[in-house]
């Protein structure tokens, strides 16, 4: 879409908001197997390609037709292509710090990779982070940081299962029944627990993220904040999201997706 | 066994084994003597009265651990793959009749799923669809299937060989009217309406002819000028006021009267843009089936802003109430309500919460909500959530416990807000949204939520109390069908694949298998040969289990 003016993208918005936010939600992220922000769309790439998706619908999906004209369907998309930017959002109350030493804050004093994967090292019990400066703003970040109960996302919460011989089990939950819980714990072992077979567990409504602030100086948070920003591996959005996965909070353990079915699938059936 | 026993039993086994399966015809007397004929589920409801109540008895509390998986249909092209199986099945005499999404039917023998033949309907382009392109079943009259279809046609299908007969355009697709229901015959006509409530369509329901396909009648259920109760409406908000009808009503042959819920106002979400109650929305009406004339109407959410569509099964049944018999109509509402009323008046018996509501402060003694909160641009919290605390999920009756069985939504919420949207025909005409914690439409593989975010449960509503008498809590919510029998089993499932049993009386598990797919149909139960079966789709099939 070019030429694209602040006009035809507030356009746009208030169009996707009528039209398309009830299904999608108002970021682009509510469906389980689609995120429209991500910077990368699975059934189309070229801006034709999604603008006919937004006219024609994708037939044999939920994705229904709509009544939009051309210039209204283009400024869906150009609106859609400005979700990522949109995301990121501006540094609230974080200084700029330094992501080199935010590097070596991470791997250091801030014992992150005990619990959080980049780029393939690490620990399992928290989300990856390998794609965060994506997928999170900074204010996100920031917040994840020094608030980390604030604004757990679906993915990142933890399940704490105590034994009947008394022993502590706390992974991450990946999902869950009437029956049984499924955990991933921080060196990466998949656990299914019978509920009936445990003392106890709890999904604690606070993360088990310590505080940072409790260990680092602000201006250490903020080298953080800024290595993070630049962990930019690309999101997995290949059509193997369909089939599942730990939905929006990272990626599969053991998979990153892609690979599950056949590149294009049913999407050479959206025109 | 003696020799002599044995010889008569191989005798009846090869005359039932090669004895023609489709059968004599399904006259209406057949479908009102359902009862009498409970190896076959004639209608959507298993009955006209909506009870979902089976009187077979070979699958008891006592024998239930012993279902076994009989045999498994899967979904093939050119249906469609769906995580939302929403058909209820039908079954004539040893044919299972069952709708795969979009619009493909195919009918199979009862007793091991081999398929006799398929009808696959081809919905135009234009078809669209609020939530998912789904169909909930048939209805069937003589040696005719009639089924509705996404893309707003009503068409009729020889149930012998699958043959089109015959389709009837009743609503145009590119302006959002689609047939989601399954068709209910009443007599000597099949009668239908339209979804669309989130295009702004002007909904009603209409009766046609099994054999021509020809209108008989239509009753608007938003009325059109000169209309009782067009005045319900400002302006001419009336023209894009929804109303929509995607769940089959009931019938009450002594009263002569068949009850529909009718769907949300258009625009959802803005009550300012419709000032008035938005008759008939979020109500139920009782209509004559002979002539659709308006006999009596209920509305459970005047100038509904939280999308509360009555769309639930009105479910029919005599109790005795308050020391004296009487006929009254079971509804579990969306608005978190459970309603009994009069249904030959309508007049409102009682209305008690069966989840937590926050929308409304009470209802007052003619059954209208007080003190309703009103949603607007900022957008309010409330309970219970956008996809309510039931929704078009069949709920069940049982005459021998007395208990009406709600698969209920608990403890969601959402957040509720306004928006001036303009009306274009064919897009989505919402006037807002509502935030959704837990999935309305599509659910993840996974459910990492909280329990904070609320659970989904079986509940067993004494109907004569207004209280509930016990729960089956699940950790995800459910969009099952519940089936209630005669020995006093509650059959239902939910999003975390499990189809199970529970004893009528005190909801506990008694049965369970994983079938791996989310339900979101109907449980129905049947026989061939005198053999019991319980029947259910999940996610993209159609499982079938009897006692070995």
């Amino acid at each position: 879409v070019h030429g694209v003016t602040p006009e035809d993208l507030e356009r746009g918005g208030t169009i996707y908001m009528a039209s398309c936010a009830a299904c999608h939600g108002t970021n682009g992220d509510a469906l389980p197997t689609v995120d429209l922000g991500a910077g990368t769309f699975r059934r189309g790439s070229t801006d034709q390609d999604l603008l006919n998706i937004v006219r024609n619908g994708l037939p044999g999906t939920p994705m229904p037709p709509s009544a939009l004209s051309e210039g209204d369907a283009a400024r869906v998309v150009a609106y859609l292509r400005s979700l990522p930017e949109l995301r990121r959002g501006p540094r609230t109350t974080t200084p700029v710090g330094s992501a080199l030493n935010g590097q070596a804050l991470f791997k250091g004093k801030g014992n992150c990779l005990e619990c959080h994967i980049v780029g393939g090292v690490g620990g399992f019990l928290g989300p990856n982070l390998s794609s965060v400066g994506l997928t999170r703003r900074v204010d996100e970040i920031e917040r994840a940081l020094t608030a980390p109960s604030a604004d757990i996302r679906t993915g990142g919460r933890a399940a704490v299962v105590i034994k009947n011989d008394g022993t502590t089990i706390t992974g991450r939950l990946l999902n869950q029944d009437t029956y049984s819980l499924q955990l991933i714990d921080a060196r990466g072992t998949l656990l299914s627990i019978d509920k009936s077979a445990v003392r106890r567990w709890d999904i604690p409504r606070d993360s088990v993220m310590p505080n940072v602030a409790e260990r680092l100086a602000p201006n250490e948070i903020a080298d953080i904040v800024s290595y993070l920003q630049t962990l930019q591996a690309p999101v997995p959005v290949g059509p193997g999201r369909r089939g599942g996965g730990p939905g929006r909070g990272g990626p599969a353990p053991g998979g990153r997706g892609g690979a599950q079915l056949p590149a294009g699938g049913r999407a050479g059936a959206a025109q | 066994m003696s020799n002599g026993l044995r010889r008569l039993v191989l005798v009846l086994v090869a005359a039932a084994v090669f004895a023609p399966l489709v059968a004599a015809q399904v006259s209406f007397d057949h479908i009102l003597a359902s009862d009498k004929t409970p190896h076959n589920w004639l209608t959507y409801s298993g009955s006209l009265n909506g009870q979902r109540y089976s009187t077979l008895t070979q699958i008891t509390p006592a024998n239930v651990k012993d279902l076994r998986l009989a045999w498994v249909l899967q979904t093939r092209s050119p249906a469609e793959p769906t995580s939302k199986y929403e058909a209820t099945s039908l079954v004539v005499d040893g044919v299972l009749y069952t709708v795969q999404p979009p619009n493909v039917i195919v009918a199979v023998d009862a007793r091991n799923g081999r398929v006799f033949w398929t009808y696959a309907h081809t919905p135009a382009a234009t078809a669209r669809l609020c939530c998912g392109r789904v169909n909930r079943g048939l209805a069937l009259l003589g040696d005719r299937l009639f089924m509705g279809t996404i893309d707003g046609n009503l068409i009729a299908v020889d149930r012998r060989d699958g043959r089109l007969l015959w389709t009837t355009p009743i609503g145009r697709p590119e302006a959002g009217y689609a047939v989601t229901l399954a068709p209910l015959v009443v007599k000597d006509k099949v009668i239908v309406g339209p979804a669309g409530g989130e295009y702004g369509i002007s909904g009603f329901i209409a009766a046609y002819d099994p054999a021509t396909g020809k209108q008989v009648w239509k009753f608007n259920t938003v009325p059109q000028p000169g209309e009782a109760g067009h005045d319900t409406w400002a302006g001419e908000s009336w023209r894009t006021g929804g109303g929509s009808i995607w769940t089959t009503g009931t019938f009450d042959p002594a009263l002569n009267l068949t009850y529909w819920g009718v769907g949300n106002p258009g625009p959802d979400w803005n009550g300012n843009v419709r000032a008035g109650d938005n008759l008939y929305t979020s109500s139920v009406v009782a209509l004559d089936p002979d002539t659709g004339q308006l006999k009596w109407h209920f509305q459970f959410t005047p100038n509904d802003e939280f999308d509360f569509d009555a769309t639930q099964i009105p479910v029919l049944a005599d109790v005795t109430w308050q020391g004296r018999p009487r006929r009254v109509m079971l509804f579990a509402n969306r608005n978190g309500f459970f309603y009994v009323l009069d249904r030959a008046t309508g007049e409102f018996l009682r209305g008690t919460p069966f989840a937590k509501v926050t929308w409304t402060s009470g209802l007052d003694g003619k059954g209208r909500p007080m003190g309703r909160v009103d949603v607007n641009e900022a957008g309010v919290v409330l309970q219970p959530d956008n996809q309510g605390a039931t929704n078009w999920y069949n709920p069940s009756y049982s005459p021998r416990t007395g208990l009406f069985y709600i698969p209920s939504w608990l403890d969601t919420s959402s957040r509720y807000f306004s928006r001036n949207d303009p009306y274009i025909e064919g897009n989505p005409f919402h006037g807002g949204g509502a935030s959704h914690d837990v999935p309305a439409v599509t659910p993840a593989r996974t459910n990492q939520r909280p329990p904070e975010m609320g659970y989904g449960a079986i509940q067993a509503m004494d109907p004569l109390t207004g209280t509930i008498k016990w729960q089956f809590k699940m950790t995800d919510v459910t969009d099952t069908g519940v089936l209630s029998t005669a020995t006093g089993l509650v059959f239902a499932g939910g999003r975390e694949g499990y189809f199970y049993a529970l004893d009528a009386s005190t909801g506990a598990v008694l049965w369970k298998a994983m079938i791996g797919g989310q339900v979101s149909a109907g449980p129905i139960t049947y026989a061939v040969e005198g053999k019991q079966y319980v029947s259910i789709p999940a996610g993209n099939a159609v499982f079938t289990f009897a006692l070995d």
